[in-house]
């Protein structure tokens, strides 16, 4: 019998297995995000070193530090933390699950959906400012709904049109037109008058955002990882398509559809708490593939990428031009985009199936 | 003890055609039997029919006794190994991962590797001769050499029944040998129910021991290789004239065709 | 540009063999009874008699001011802008033999748009003639862009339609994140300004914005015009117009050109406008088959029709706010989109 280069972890009847590099990489990211997450605190008018923000985290530093760094700034960087983890682990599976490396919920129009149903409610449910059980529920569930919405429709389409090679993203971008669309409308007739806020709102951005939305992401972020510990499970299995895996005893409807809704539920809420923010759920998964040299994108690792990403794109978005705050959305455009291209660019024969 | 299938008047229905036409078989235990037939007679179907992947309109389908449809599904794949059609899998996967699989209905953990899987994949590789294989992509292989992995992995599910639709298809003769040296030898080995749809006739008449020739979604005839492989039936099934010869070395049947039949 | 196999079904005949003279005269009318509607449609009511006169004397000031100061400009510019883009659109797909294409969806309108609030917040130029040469550089910078990745793309697959769509979707989101940010640099430009990132009719634009821009389109008009036999021939394929004489580099870089002046144009005056292009070939093709000689002057009437249509429909439909034309051809185009891709599949297979 020959050696197989694996390692495990053996405790008993319980055995993992133990990828040194998933683990390296993965701990690499959370600790330059913690990094990150610390040195942003301390940025923006009032400036702290992070000696002094890590003080200030652990109780101690005066009112005025207080308030700024914990009131203002640690839900934005929360936010973002959460928000890149869950778009992360939203394109990883979208990608696995559909076997195309360019799948991902913001090009498959879920993110212009739920941003639909966001707005839907915000305008609806009186005016500019939801407040109460309407901003922590409601709009989170219309984001849930346009979401599914989305989905749902890119779902029937292929089903007419064939879902091969890069059709999906065309059914994609079809679907991302009209219910971007209704949103601009949405908020014209709403006469929300702060164009800055609307232009801003749908490109995606963080500030603004506090406790009551952190929750919600928090929430949707957890409840989701618990449905998807026995699901992702199967996903190196459903890699495999769906005759091997069914053949290998994987009820394959369901657990394709539980992915997918769970995807579907990253990729919605956040965007219900930050309006659409575009390119993440597709590059960090990626990184993460290469990074781990693995065949799919651990999920893990991908969520920690994903947070770091974000992280840095808000802080690009907070210093760059400083005094003027850019839309983050914006900045993970301007870098996602050349990304796309290059994945497009390079010859892939996966993109065809 | 191996596992075998009993089929019962099955139907399977696509749209108003009847793919299978009411099929009623039983499936040689600890054999190798071999599904051949025209371009749509419905064998994949039929073998489809068995692994569950098709849902059948009537009739039933019986793994030793019980309706395969009772089985819950971790146990079926147990008992039942299926290698579809041209499998696709993504091309950076190594031969390794891909055997690894084959231990999923087993899993009781995520990621689970305990020393029963290891040593089985390592047995499943060997057995396959993909040992020295073991890191590389599966992109970086022959199509023989593919294929042999794909049988490793249903190797690692340790079934006693083994289904495989159209193993040989797309490679060139080396590697059809190859393919199907590496499946008797499992067979031989282990004793494992082997069914396998298959294109070629005389490959069929060389390595399996019944055949099931199927037409229009019935089954024609059953039964021993020179039961079955004989210029009437072939003239039945097939629509050709044939000779057919024995070949002294292995004493199975080499069928010549000689020309269409006048209908 | 990318050599896709034809994907537009070429061998298709018209749906109805209506004359030439017929179809023209038909959409002519068409142009003018929806420009008629869009003179009297409002949020201000003036009945036709009040408008009529209104466009001749200024005796009624305030009716004047409204139909003369600013529907009869939107029209004109909706007119010459739909019109402008529609036949880009048209040339493009001719010349990529993608039906998918849309000067729009292929990140062109975004390049000009990116160059005109450019050249406004950062170069303080505030004369439609002074921002359109910037307009023109950024049409042709967008233009080679997305040529340039649908060329590379295509060569590593088989030609596929989605490939040149994806690059210009990469493209597209760039320029736009890109024009975004340059407004937020100048937050008072940003109210002037925004509808370059979506493609609007109002804004408080008048003839003095048309009429410089004018001479361009009519350039561009003719330049397309110029090229319905070298678009036919081409949709046979490379090789076959190679084989039949045709000289692939001057005729490509004449198309380049085209589509460089026309986008440059329609988007210094009505900004970002997308699915224009892509929609009005696709509906006029039913009736002109894939002849050029008729598609392209049809196509140009038609993008002139929807767009004017769909500003009058977002002049309506939030009364007394107004939908920009760009975000009702969103809602609408998003769907036409899907349609037309549904129907390829349908047609290939």
């Amino acid at each position: 019998m020959t050696s197989l280069q694996r390692t495990a972890i053996r405790l008993g009847p319980i055995s993992i297995r133990w990828r040194a590099r998933i683990v390296l990489v993965s701990v690499i990211a959370a600790v330059v995000a913690i990094a990150l997450a610390v040195i942003a605190l301390g940025i923006g008018d009032f400036r702290a070193t992070p000696a002094r923000v890590i003080e200030v985290l652990l109780g101690g530093g005066d009112r005025a530090e207080r308030l700024v760094i914990l009131n203002i700034r640690l839900p934005r960087i929360v936010i973002a933390i959460l928000v890149g983890a869950c778009l992360a682990i939203s394109g990883a599976i979208i990608q696995t699950t559909a076997r195309n490396s360019l799948a991902s919920p913001d090009l498959l129009g879920v993110t212009t959906g739920a941003g639909a149903g966001a707005v839907a409610v915000i305008v609806l449910g009186g005016g500019g400012e939801a407040v109460g059980i309407l901003r922590t529920l409601g709009v989170p569930a219309a984001a849930l709904i346009g979401g599914f919405a989305a989905a749902a429709l890119v779902a029937i389409l292929l089903r007419i049109s064939g879902a091969s090679g890069l059709r999906p993203i065309l059914v994609g971008i079809g679907v991302s037109a009209f219910f971007g669309g209704l949103t601009s409308w949405m908020l014209i007739a709403a006469s929300i008058d702060d164009a800055e806020r609307a232009t801003a709102w749908l490109t995606g951005s963080l500030g603004g955002r506090s406790w009551p939305e952190v929750t919600t992401v928090g929430i949707a972020l957890a409840l989701s990882v618990i449905v998807l510990v026995p699901l992702a499970a199967r996903l190196p299995t459903l890699e495999l398509g769906s005759d091997v895996a069914g053949s290998l005893g994987v009820r394959v409807p369901a657990t394709t559809v539980g992915l997918l809704a769970a995807a579907v539920v990253l990729a919605a809420v956040p965007a219900s708490a930050v309006g659409p923010i575009g390119f993440v759920a597709l590059v960090a998964p990626h990184l993460a593939r290469l990074a781990c040299a693995t065949p799919r994108p651990p999920l893990v690792a991908s969520a920690l990428i994903g947070a770091l990403l974000l992280l840095a794109s808000d802080l690009v978005a907070r210093v760059a031009f400083a005094p003027i705050l850019l839309p983050t959305g914006a900045v993970t455009a301007l870098v996602g985009a050349p990304f796309l291209v290059w994945l497009l660019v390079r010859s892939r024969k996966d993109l065809l199936r | 003890m191996s596992s075998t299938f009993s089929l019962s008047d099955v139907v399977v229905r696509f749209g108003d055609r009847a793919a299978v036409d009411g099929v009623t078989v039983d499936i040689p235990r600890g054999e190798v039997t071999a599904i051949v037939g025209p371009n749509g007679c419905g064998k994949s179907t039929l073998l489809r029919a068995m692994s569950r992947l098709q849902t059948t309109d009537a009739g039933t389908v019986s793994l030793d006794g019980h309706a395969v449809q009772s089985i819950r599904p971790r146990e079926f794949a147990t008992r039942v190994a299926l290698l579809p059609q041209a499998p696709l899998a993504p091309d950076n996967l190594t031969v390794i991962d891909l055997v690894t699989r084959g231990r999923d209905p087993y899993r009781r953990w995520f990621d689970q590797w305990s020393r029963t899987d290891e040593a089985i994949v390592a047995e499943a590789l060997e057995r396959t001769g993909m040992t020295e294989f073991a890191d590389r992509p599966l992109e970086s292989l022959s199509g023989g050499q593919r294929q042999r992995a794909w049988i490793a992995l249903s190797f690692a599910q340790k079934t006693d029944v083994l289904l495989l639709d159209e193993p040989t298809t797309y490679l060139d003769i080396a590697h059809q040998l190859e393919v199907l040296d590496t499946v008797r030898a499992l067979h031989t080995d282990d004793g494992v129910t082997v069914v396998m749809v298959l294109h070629d006739l005389s490959l069929a008449a060389r390595y399996a021991d019944h055949l099931l020739a199927m037409r229009d979604g019935k089954l024609v005839a059953a039964g021993t290789v020179h039961e079955v492989v004989t210029p009437a039936v072939l003239r039945d099934v097939f629509g050709v004239e044939c000779t057919v010869l024995d070949d002294p070395q292995s004493g199975r049947p080499i069928v010549i065709p000689r020309t269409l039949s006048t209908p | 540009m990318s050599l896709s196999s034809p994907a537009i079904d070429q061998s298709a005949s018209p749906r109805t063999h209506l004359p030439a003279g017929v179809l023209l005269g038909g959409a002519l009318v068409v142009v003018v009874a929806v420009s008629v509607v869009s003179l009297l449609v409002g949020s201000r009511g003036l009945d036709p008699a009040t408008v009529w006169s209104a466009l001749w004397s200024t005796a009624d000031a305030e009716a004047h001011a409204i139909v003369v100061g600013q529907r009869l400009p939107r029209t004109l510019i909706g007119l010459a802008g739909g019109a402008a883009l529609a036949l880009a659109g048209a040339v493009i797909q001719g010349h990529t033999r993608n039906p998918l294409a849309d000067p729009g969806l292929l990140g062109v309108t975004a390049g000009a748009s990116l160059a005109v609030v450019t050249a406004i917040v950062v170069f303080g130029l505030t004369t439609p003639l002074g921002y359109l040469w910037f307009a023109f550089v950024g049409a042709a910078l967008g233009t080679a862009i997305v040529t340039f990745i649908g060329i590379v793309a295509g060569r590593s697959r088989d030609a596929s339609p989605a490939a040149l769509v994806l690059a210009g979707a990469a493209v597209s989101a760039f320029l736009s994140a890109a024009t975004g940010i340059v407004l937020l640099l100048d937050s008072t430009a940003l109210d002037l300004y925004r509808f370059w990132t979506v493609g609007s009719l109002a804004g408080g634009r008048g003839l003095d914005v048309l009429l410089p821009v004018l001479p361009f389109i009519i350039v561009g008009i003719v330049l397309a015009l110029s090229q319905s036999r070298a678009l036919d021939v081409l949709s046979l394929g490379d090789d076959v117009a190679r084989s039949l004489g045709r000289r692939l580099l001057p005729t490509r870089l004449l198309g380049f050109a085209t589509v460089t002046v026309l986008v440059g144009a329609a988007t210094s005056i009505v900004g970002s406008l997308g699915f224009i292009g892509l929609v009005a070939p696709h509906a006029v093709r039913r009736f002109t088959g894939p002849g050029h000689r008729m598609l392209l002057p049809m196509s140009a009437l038609a993008g002139a029709a929807i767009t004017v249509l769909a500003d009058i429909i977002g002049r309506l439909v939030v009364s007394p706010a107004e939908l920009p034309v760009g975000i009702v051809l969103g809602v609408l185009g998003g769907p036409a989109f899907l349609v037309i891709i549904a129907r390829m599949r349908a047609a290939r297979s």
